[in-house]
């Protein structure tokens, strides 16, 4: 039986609102480390872009009420929420740095979910050393086809950051190459 | 002090706290982010402690009465030790972001993502409710990532007197 236009783009977007979700977050923190690894910077440069490999951890959904989500192909509800962590390795899927230097966790809680748009409200962090970068309370589209999670703050070296995670995921895993833009 | 103030001293000193006592404990004790357990103990210094309505719009009244949906976030710098002897320098960071989900006279509660940061591995508070009614709130730690990958344990804030900063015990498992 083939599902029907709407059913398969819902599918396919819970299938991927973790995925990604975890992925963009993860892949942020991931991300800004190994640039600054790769090209031997400091992290107190102004405005950096980033490239990294993310690679999921976790991948958790809960409904409103704390109870596991078990079927996937479900359309998530206003409540739901799910959370992901990642490591994140310099690099990209095809080339990477060894060892992690980063680590990500992004915390979503659906706010808008029809057949054809899933919105949630998102915290995210990227832990580089004992630094953030941070998306704080910040709306995500997590129906498009390359979400992208706002940077909004940061602690340590990161203070007052702001930026933008574009992700891309790579196929037929949970993991993402990722590419976070931002000015401190 | 208004339920406002208290609600941001609290959450952030606690999420700040759990983080920094991580970090200070494993420094003061030569100890490794390895350890099975540990019971950490840090002063928890406040960067920024800001108040939104659930639309976004900053909270400057402090005497307000939180509404269901409003949103506090919250930033420190941790050094191990406490506030009356502490490092000279931070050894990690931590964030709490709380929506408020119950608001009375009697009873704010909260639900919270907190992280603390250490070396490029984080202490998880994802999606926990914490009751800012009480005097002296515990955030409970569900998660971590990288060398605190399975954590769970609590972190428990001490205000400093008539400050945002915190010292705040965590204890951890992984």
């Amino acid at each position: 039986m083939s599902l029907s236009p709407s059913r398969r783009i819902v599918r396919r977007i819970v299938r991927r609102i973790a995925r990604r979700a975890g992925v963009a977050a993860a892949v942020a923190a991931v991300s800004a480390a190994a640039v600054l690894a790769f090209a031997g910077g400091p992290a107190s440069a102004k405005t950096s872009t980033l490239h990294f490999f993310s690679k999921a951890q976790t991948d958790l959904a809960y409904h409103a009420n704390g109870q596991p989500i078990t079927n996937q192909n479900a359309q998530p509800s206003v409540g739901d929420y799910f959370i992901s962590s990642d490591l994140d390795y310099v690099g990209n899927h095809k080339s990477h740095a060894k060892n992690y230097t980063a680590s990500d966790n992004l915390a979503c809680t659906i706010t808008q979910s029809s057949s054809t748009s899933i919105i949630g409200i998102c915290d995210g962090v990227i832990a580089v050393g004992g630094s953030m970068l941070l998306a704080n309370h910040v709306t995500v589209n997590l129906g498009s086809n390359n979400p992208t999670v706002a940077i909004n703050g940061g602690t340590g070296q990161y203070k007052n950051a702001r930026g933008a995670v574009v992700t891309s995921a790579v196929a037929n895993t949970n993991n993402t190459d990722f590419t976070i833009t931002y000015t401190t | 002090m208004s339920a406002t103030k208290r609600i941001i001293v609290k959450s952030g000193a606690a999420g700040t706290a759990a983080a920094l006592t991580a970090a200070a404990l494993l420094a003061f004790t030569g100890g490794t982010a390895s350890a099975k357990s540990g019971t950490l103990r840090f002063f928890s210094k406040s960067v920024t402690s800001s108040f939104y309505t659930a639309n976004g719009q900053p909270i400057t009244n402090q005497n307000t009465q939180p509404a269901v949906g409003d949103y506090l976030i919250s930033s420190d710098l941790d050094y191990v030790g406490n506030h009356k002897s502490h490092a000279k320098s931070y050894t990690a960071t931590d964030n709490l972001v709380c929506t408020i989900s119950v608001s009375t006279s009697t009873s704010i509660m909260g639900i919270c993502d907190g992280a603390i940061a250490m070396g490029g591995s984080m202490l998880l508070a994802s999606h926990e409710t914490v009751n800012f009614a009480a005097t002296s709130p515990v955030v409970p730690i569900n998660g971590g990532v990288g060398q605190f990958n399975g954590a769970h344990g609590t972190v428990k804030t001490v205000q400093v007197g008539n400050t945002n900063n915190s010292d705040i015990t965590v204890s951890y498992t992984t």
